[in-house]
């Protein structure tokens, strides 16, 4: 295997599963919001930000925001996280409990 | 906020910003109908309209410490774990200040400096608040 690949954990499958539910992508809040406290404010980002490293999402920041101040990042299940989404639901990966 | 008409045809902000606006001629209290606002501004403030006449300037709110999470994380690590932060506090911030809501908006922007910080840079606050407790009583 190659070493630089690296299994989604538990709680990022989950983030991936809520993903795969919106095609056109979700921000961060939206995931806090859909996720009814199973994901936290303050980690949900951390996640992400590790399943981009790791390929499963991809984040693209609009050029200009539809208010004042920094524009929102939007965040999308690639290919990859299909994928590993599927061989973990496929293979009966618990959520909470699959392996890091 | 200084906000005032000046000879019906630019209203003064603060931060020496001016902004035209277009009154309505006919009526002696010079109702404002349009205004303008310099294009670069637009994507950095928020003009609210004020039921009188004027319009309100509201700049989007900072993060507090965003000079200690600057030093504390890499580049990198700002952009993917702090600005989303701070995009979201601006977000719900205008959300409330749109909805007259500026309860929301103060605590929009308590919420998103807490969040911002990540968990690890209050853990070390706390342990360095209790190491100088110590310091003290010794």
């Amino acid at each position: 295997m190659d070493k630089n690949f690296a299994w989604p954990s538990g709680k990022e499958l989950e983030v991936l599963r809520y993903l795969q539910s919106e095609v056109a992508g979700m921000y961060g809040l939206q995931l806090v919001e859909k996720s009814n406290g199973a994901i936290g404010r303050s980690s949900v980002y951390i996640l992400l930000s590790r399943l981009e490293e790791k390929g499963y999402v991809i984040r693209t920041v609009p050029t200009a925001a539809n208010h004042p101040g920094l524009p929102r990042p939007v965040y999308r299940i690639s290919g990859l996280g299909k994928q590993a989404l599927a061989i973990a639901e496929a293979q009966g990966f618990g959520f909470a409990g699959a392996r890091s | 906020m200084k906000n005032r008409f000046d000879d019906g045809r630019y209203i003064k902000c603060d931060h020496q910003l001016t902004v035209s606006v277009t009154v309505d001629p006919s009526d002696d209290r010079k109702v404002l109908i349009e205004y303008v606002v310099p294009r670069r501004f637009q994507q950095e403030y928020l003009f609210v309209e004020v039921p009188t006449k004027s319009v309100k300037l509201i700049k989007p709110p900072k993060l507090y410490w965003d000079w200690l999470a600057r030093r504390l994380m890499s580049p990198s690590q700002y952009k993917k774990l702090c600005e989303p932060h701070i995009a979201d506090m601006h977000a719900q911030y205008f959300c409330c200040i749109n909805k007259g809501d500026e309860v929301g908006a103060r605590w929009a922007v308590i919420r998103g400096n807490v969040y911002a910080v990540p968990s690890w840079a209050w853990g070390a606050l706390a342990s360095l608040l209790l190491w100088l407790k110590h310091m003290v009583s010794h």
